[in-house]
């Protein structure tokens, strides 16, 4: 039996090793910061590999306080500054962001002494699933630990727990495939984070999808890496099957993480921000499976319902428009199961414009 | 925590294994017992050792009771408590949205009155393993009741066997029977792991759940979510993927948990012995979820008169059994069908016994395959229609290759190489792995780490929800 743990321990000792040394998550990409702070209003950031989006929002903020703000998952991401309108919009979505991501962000607007007129903050259901966390956010621990004045303790547990997700991450699956795709690719084609002027160029020389993020934070994809519109629809039938966001493992809303979530919100609106919450518009059949689980179908009721609520009491607008029909999405208007493509992000725009925000409920006693 | 995840194989086994080698007498059952709760509560919620310690209180206290108890009436009565007790647990937290959408209706269409389409039933989280571990508590009552069984002497005894992680959340339904006297031995520091087995076991387990059943769900449910676009070949390919899927995903968890029980020096029962190797629908059941089948033949079946009686008694008992064994599984009238269906087809087989085993093993083998088969739609399928869907697309009302894109050819590859293991291989029951060859550990330690890099492209198993 012994052989059995021999074998077992090199293979993914040599797993673990190939794909710490590839890195292909983005965890250890500090060029990114610097490549951000340059990028200029014609450049858009491409890399074939993930990159540590935290510090791509914190270059660009230092680089400019925006008037319009947008925060939140890539299921606002695509949502670029003409759709929403204004001139100075920056839309600050990150990858697999947590309550964390919100307390560094409202921290570095405050370290930056920058007060967005309007903040759009999108909600995603995984913001309050127990079941989700994520290590990203430790690339801006220092902001997030400065907003909820973190004690030693605490810092060492999120450190540990922060080591442990990513170890896991390197033994996973998706991140060797993906680092073998990039290793398949070629060293001469491989392309780091990088900027490029001429975007239709680019495309049209890389057939490979990549991360392409333009200067007002959204991001698109080249028209040759889209996928057919059946594939996506499998995709997208099958999310909750396939527990995407954890969305099956769900078993309850976390109050926890509802209170941060106000909390980072009450602070924004306290230095002057207008707030729009939005739940994110999904496509059709992934609205339609997570209506046919009676479970899930409740939890996202009481999302929407807390949402409701706070929004009201806080004199947030509220757009609740994960529904597709509601705006007028169609199957064929998202990359994917949860990413709207461009026709459908101007429906969201143009309906988060629209928003009215109400006047703050009065204090109890007055 | 999954026995599929990193968190649970390299952070919470190697602790609660080494807590109960580490320790000995009560201390060890206490490590036992402590590892399991934590394990549960980390799997769901908290809260759910709550139902679980008021079940396991009642029936310890109500079985300490009923041998002091000579009165019959008295001790009906506290059996009826006990039912009631682990039964209302089991109707509050799982039937109960069925029952208030199916009454409701019901009470409109007597009365006449009008059904708001828009009311909705509030939600009830089920706990993770509560069919299961109400059985096995309410079984230990019944024995008890009927003098078959001592009660345990030792509540953390009662309690291990209640708690015992590696069946707590899906099984095997396991009697006291069979575990009780292993947790007194283990207490007594007389039980001893069998490594081997045990490693054997799990890692087989393992590789069926994560290689097999979760790659065919991956292939066949986009075809499932929208079946009314496929024609008959996509069809039964869905429909031989989900047999093949619930089967590699239920029976590689009871491998897990059986090895698990092995490395913690205690056998638990098996559940499982290559049913697709049936030759009929009452050997399917036998080989099937065999606890499962065992607890309904000996607390339902055999109570409601089992094969005594006329035909026509037999088989409506075999019927019912088997309804309320389909309503186990879900709080859905699907489930309930299912049962009915494989009652049906046990009593169809009652009555033509003598002539269907008479033909070739190879035909009802066959036949008793594709009959099993053919039920799992109203299994898999989330309401009526969708199950009707489903079979005109068996039928070929919607043509034979609608729908059929090149990509069904590595499920239909998928499906033919878990069908040929399911029928013509060995079981990991059958595999003396105390036997094997360094060149077989190699080679099983290569397959499991491909399924230890596939985990986090895993799922949950389909048991879990029951």
């Amino acid at each position: 039996m012994k052989y059995f743990f021999i074998v077992i321990a090199v293979i993914m000792s040599a797993i673990f090793a190939f794909n710490a040394q590839l890195d292909v998550a983005g965890f250890r990409t500090g060029e990114v910061y610097p490549l951000a702070a340059k990028q200029g209003a014609t450049q858009t950031l491409v890399s074939d590999r993930d990159y540590d989006q935290r510090s791509w929002v914190r270059a660009r903020l230092e680089a400019a306080c925006p008037t319009t703000l947008l925060l939140g998952s890539s299921t606002i991401g695509t949502m670029s500054a003409a759709m929403i309108g204004g001139s100075n919009v920056l839309n600050a979505w990150l990858t697999g962001p947590t309550v964390e991501d919100l307390e560094a962000v409202a921290q570095m607007l405050q370290v930056n002494d920058c007060r967005p007129a309007r903040i759009i903050v999108g909600i995603d259901p995984f913001f309050v699933n127990p079941k989700v966390t994520s290590n990203r956010w430790r690339t801006v621990k220092d902001f997030q630990r400065g907003f909820v004045g973190a004690g030693a303790t605490s810092g060492w547990l999120a450190d540990t727990k922060s080591g442990w997700l990513r170890f896991t991450d390197r033994l996973a699956y998706q991140t060797t495939r993906d680092g073998v795709r990039l290793l398949a690719k070629g060293a001469s084609r491989a392309v780091g984070p990088r900027l490029v002027r001429d975007l239709t160029t680019f495309c049209a020389k890389t057939d490979h999808p990549q991360s392409v993020r333009h200067i007002d934070g959204h991001f698109s994809y080249c028209p040759g890496w889209l996928k057919p519109v059946a594939e996506v629809e499998a995709i997208a039938a099958t999310y909750v099957q396939r527990d995407v966001h954890k969305t099956r493992s769900w078993t309850r809303l976390s109050n926890a993480r509802l209170a941060r979530i106000s909390g980072v919100l009450g602070k924004l609106q306290d230095r002057g921000a207008h707030l729009v919450l939005v739940t994110p518009t999904v496509h059709p059949l992934t609205y339609a499976a997570l209506r046919a689980d009676a479970h899930i179908a409740a939890l996202l009721d009481q999302l929407d319902a807390a949402l409701s609520a706070l929004a009201s009491r806080r004199g947030f607008a509220f757009v609740a428009v994960r529904d597709p029909n509601t705006i007028g999405c169609t199957t064929g208007q998202f990359f994917d199961s949860h990413h709207p493509a461009p026709m459908c992000a101007r429906l969201l725009a143009a309906k988060i414009s629209q928003a009215v925000v109400p006047a703050p409920a009065p204090a109890r006693g007055q | 925590m999954l026995f599929n995840s990193l968190e649970f194989l390299l952070l919470f086994l190697p602790l609660a294994l080494a807590t109960a080698w580490l320790t000995k007498g009560t201390a060890r059952l206490v490590a036992i017992c402590a590892s399991s709760w934590f394990f549960y509560a980390y799997t769901g919620e908290a809260w759910y050792l709550a139902p679980l310690l008021f079940s396991s209180v009642l029936d310890f206290s109500i079985s300490a009771m009923l041998p002091r108890v000579t009165d019959l009436n008295r001790r009906r009565g506290l059996l009826v408590l006990s039912l009631c007790g682990n039964l209302g647990l089991l109707v509050y937290f799982k039937y109960w949205s069925l029952i208030v959408a199916s009454v409701g209706p019901l009470l409109a269409w007597i009365t006449g009155a009008q059904v708001d389409p828009t009311a909705t039933v509030a939600e009830v989280l089920l706990p993770a393993g509560i069919s299961f571990y109400t059985f096995q508590t309410m079984s230990y009552t019944v024995d008890v009741y009927r003098r078959r069984l001592e009660p345990a002497k030792s509540f953390l005894e009662y309690l291990a066997y209640v708690s015992f992680f590696p069946q707590l959340v899906a099984g095997p339904i396991a009697r006291y029977s069979e575990l009780g006297g292993q947790f007194t031995k283990a207490r007594h520091n007389e039980v001893r792991p069998a490594w081997r087995t045990g490693v054997g076991l799990f890692a087989v387990g393992l590789c069926k759940k994560v290689l097999i059943a979760d790659r065919l769900a991956n292939a066949i449910d986009p075809i499932i979510f929208e079946l009314g676009e496929h024609g008959a070949v996509t069809c039964w390919l869905a429909l031989i993927g989900y047999a093949l899927q619930i089967y590699y995903d239920f029976s590689g968890y009871s491998d897990m948990a059986v090895g698990l029980g092995h490395c913690f020096g205690i056998r638990l029962p098996q559940n499982f012995d290559s049913p697709y190797k049936a030759d009929s629908p009452s050997d399917f059941w036998k080989r099937w979820h065999i606890t499962l089948s065992e607890w309904i033949r000996d607390y339902v079946y055999i109570p409601l008169g089992g094969n005594r009686g006329s035909q026509g008694r037999v088989i409506a008992t075999l019927i019912t059994t088997m309804g309320l064994g389909g309503l186990w599984h879900g709080a859905s009238w699907t489930f309930v069908v299912w049962g009915l269906y494989h009652g049906a087809l046990l009593a169809v087989y009652h009555q033509l016994r003598s002539t269907f085993d008479a033909a070739p093993i190879a035909l009802r083998r066959g036949v008793t395959f594709l009959a099993a088969t053919l039920g799992w739609v109203f299994f898999r399928a989330d309401t009526f229609a969708h199950a009707s869907t489903w079979f005109l697309g068996l039928w070929g009302g919607r043509g034979l290759m609608t729908g059929y894109e090149g990509s069904h050819g590595s499920l239909a590859a998928l499906a033919l190489g878990g069908l040929v293991i399911a029928m013509a291989g060995h079981n990991a029951y059958q595999t003396d792995f105390r036997a094997w060859k360094p060149l077989r550990w190699v080679g099983l330690g290569i397959v499991t780490s491909a399924a230890l890099l596939m985990m986090n492209y895993s799922s949950t198993f389909i048991y879990y929800r029951f």
